[in-house]
């Protein structure tokens, strides 16, 4: 591999907050002369959804608020081309990183949660265990120094890590064979024509919203959009019968991080989406998404008020007045399904008419 | 070499992904997951495969969208998951799921199948493979037999000694699994994802015709027309036009999936009730008139350069009329 002695790309502007893919899918969107804030990338990327797993055996739950395949999303919607790729060895890919910077092109990688030093800096040891993956962006080395400059979407300023250290945080294995980092990294190519903003921004809210209605499983167990919304808060209302303390707290926290995760502000991303659809409003000059946002920012409240639940659970497990009926923490879930149905309706409701059908 | 029959309206990546998914129970025809993957694709690249031998100069035709396996992820919000199989134990995590009835597929370069060397010129196409083993229960030993299926006609045995020794020579071959959405209310979701396909795919084949650092089909009429007195560019030019007219032992290849393609809208409308009358005319034409230029690529034999021009313009105007067309119809459908 033709090493040189340092290798920094300076003309990538890293703008923290968000989901971490799409901080920074952002910056490399910037790169091409398409300036998008990074709320705009969060909506273009559909990524406004509601996941629930549950495993009854090892009593293990768990949600996300933001899509697994949001990159596809993103590509599918805008016309850029975006693949992550995958090494089972660990040199080809370091080489292939090591390749695209000395071609001037910064290198978005997968790396172990409790191997990243930035993510560590942002969130405390215990709570680590319960981010899946983390994503950082490689925009320069130095081979005297053996370590690679990277930025990580939780932080403004950038860091470093060695070599060793990377190779490492590329590698090792999660608790889950799904988010292992594996060696994964992203490669881009930005053509000259793209899909057209609005247009893409309306194909992202449409697929967000049809999605969101009528797609109700995937395999194995994976209950998603409104159904899987349902299906999650009836669940919920019956863990204090059927798990034990140590289980019920377990739950908690992860129900909590989960809610939280990549900086959503406690809002399972919900505020951002409001905000894509404020500026959606502006583009495509349609002032219902401006109406429409609203409901979001409801929704993200509610969201709020679930994470604070959650926290507050997980310190009083043995508080019953938790798990009565018309206690506050059933009715924030009953909540958080009203503004969210609401809120799908209006979007499913919009006038983007299509006039294809018989 | 034995002789297979073609499967003549089949695509080699939605055959597979239609098994895959009917293992985890959910069925659609292939053709609808070939609009959803919008797996038309063409882009001419510089380099590497002059008639297979890796010489440099030449160009070479890409005619699957590479990003198919992302696009169909997108279109049902499906998870997937996949490894390269490089390394020591070539196949221990293909193994372990095998063992565990997980449907699987593989991604291979084409030249898995051995196939001749009319159809490696110019192309180097992917293909899939749903991957079968052929024993009962526990696992998998050196001489369990493995089926390759790409497509309803055409199936490969390996022993799984062979498969490990084929896929450690090529490190490129890929495992693939997908997370198969399993309960969906059909009708407006499939209408909704449908138009949306059709208009993602519109977009891609402009991005192919405008791509400039990938050198569409305008791009190589003004290269031939800088070489016009070199007869060895010629006859590349050549090569790189017959090399569209293959027939993989897998698929024909007709029209570029162009008649599939249109197939597929056809097939939509009806089983969704959409009004896709101008889109499925259009891609039939489209496809008419590119039959029409392979068939007379297959009775040349030494085309001059004037004949190679003309083959040039009528694929860029054909191209053009399509995107031409396509553009006016979604601006009817208020996607704009």
């Amino acid at each position: 591999m033709n090493m040189k002695s340092k290798v920094i790309i300076n003309d990538y502007r890293h703008i923290p907050g968000g989901q971490c893919l799409s901080v920074i899918l952002r910056g490399v969107f910037e790169r091409e002369y398409i300036r998008l804030s990074n709320d705009m990338i969060m909506g273009l990327s559909s990524q406004l959804y509601f996941g629930y797993g549950c495993d009854t055996k090892t009593k293990m739950y768990e949600i996300s608020t933001f899509s697994p395949v949001n990159f596809n999303h993103l590509m599918a919607n805008t016309g850029a081309r975006l693949k992550i790729l995958q090494s089972e060895d660990k040199k080809k890919a370091f080489d292939r990183m090591i390749s695209l910077l000395n071609n001037n092109k910064p290198v978005p990688i997968i790396v172990h949660p409790f191997c990243c030093p930035s993510l560590r800096q942002s969130i405390p040891d215990d709570f680590i265990r319960y981010v899946p993956y983390h994503w950082i962006l490689v925009f320069g080395y130095d081979n005297e120094r053996q370590e690679v400059h990277y930025h990580d979407p939780m932080k403004f300023k950038s860091f470093t890590m060695p070599f060793n250290d990377l190779e490492i945080a590329r590698a090792s294995k999660t608790e889950d064979e799904l988010y292992d980092p594996d060696n994964r990294w992203m490669e881009y190519d930005f053509p000259e024509q793209m899909i057209p903003l609005p247009t893409a921004i309306q194909l992202a809210i449409k697929h967000v919203a049809y999605y969101y209605n009528h797609v109700h499983t995937h395999f194995p167990r994976l209950y998603v959009g409104l159904k899987g919304l349902s299906i999650f808060i009836r669940q919920i209302k019956s863990w204090r019968n059927v798990l034990n303390d140590a289980e019920l707290i377990n739950n908690a926290i992860r129900m909590f991080i989960s809610i939280n995760l990549a900086n959503s502000v406690k809002g399972g991303f919900r505020y951002q989406y409001a905000r894509f659809l404020e500026e959606s409003a502006e583009i495509t000059k349609n002032d219902e998404l401006k109406n429409i946002s609203r409901y979001f920012v409801e929704a993200g409240r509610m969201w709020l008020e679930l994470c604070g639940a959650f926290q507050y659970i997980a310190k009083n497990p043995h508080d019953t007045k938790v798990w009565e009926t018309n206690s506050s923490f059933f009715q924030i879930l009953d909540g958080v399904y009203a503004r969210e149905a609401a809120a799908i309706a209006k979007i499913v409701a919009l006038e983007f008419p299509c006039k294809c059908y018989f | 070499m034995p002789h297979f029959d073609i499967h003549r309206n089949s695509n080699n990546f939605s055959y597979c992904i239609a098994r895959l998914m009917e293992q985890y129970g959910f069925s659609l025809s292939e053709h609808i997951y070939f609009l959803f993957s919008c797996g038309l694709w063409l882009n001419v690249k510089p380099g590497g495969l002059a008639f297979g031998n890796g010489s440099g100069g030449g160009y070479w035709v890409e005619t699957d969208n590479p990003y198919r396996c992302e696009y169909l992820s997108s279109a049902f919000g499906c998870p997937y998951q996949y490894r390269t199989i490089d390394g020591k134990n070539a196949l221990a995590w293909v193994a372990g799921r095998m063992e565990r009835n997980d449907p699987l597929l593989l991604e291979v370069p084409e030249t898995i199948l051995k196939v001749d060397e009319q159809s490696q010129s110019g192309t180097a196409r992917t293909l899939y493979a749903l991957v079968k083993s052929m024993h009962e229960t526990g696992q998998l030993t050196d001489d369990t037999e493995i089926q390759l299926h790409f497509s309803a006609l055409l199936q490969k045995t390996f022993s799984y000694q062979e498969l490990n020794k084929y896929i450690t020579r090529h490190p490129e071959v890929k495992a693939i699994m997908y997370f198969a959405p399993l309960k969906i209310e059909p009708d407006a979701f499939m209408k909704e994802m449908i138009v949306q396909s059709i208009i993602k795919q519109y977009y891609i084949l402009r991005s192919c015709f405008c791509h400039p650092r990938e050198h569409g089909f305008e791009s190589l009429k003004l290269a031939l027309l800088e070489e016009k007195d070199s007869h060895s560019a010629l006859k590349e030019h050549f090569r790189l036009l017959k090399s569209l007219n293959y027939d993989v032992l897998v698929e024909k290849h007709p029209s570029l999936n162009r008649e599939y393609y249109a197939h597929s809208l056809e097939e939509a409308a009806h089983e969704y009730k959409i009004d896709l009358s101008g889109w499925i005319n259009a891609f039939h034409h489209n496809a008419e008139v590119w039959n029409h230029i392979m068939s007379e690529v297959k009775m040349m034999n030494e085309p001059s350069f004037k004949d190679m021009i003309n083959l040039y313009d009528t694929i860029g105007s054909n191209e053009d009329r399509l995107l031409s067309t396509c553009e006016s119809m979604i601006g009817k459908w208020n996607y704009s």
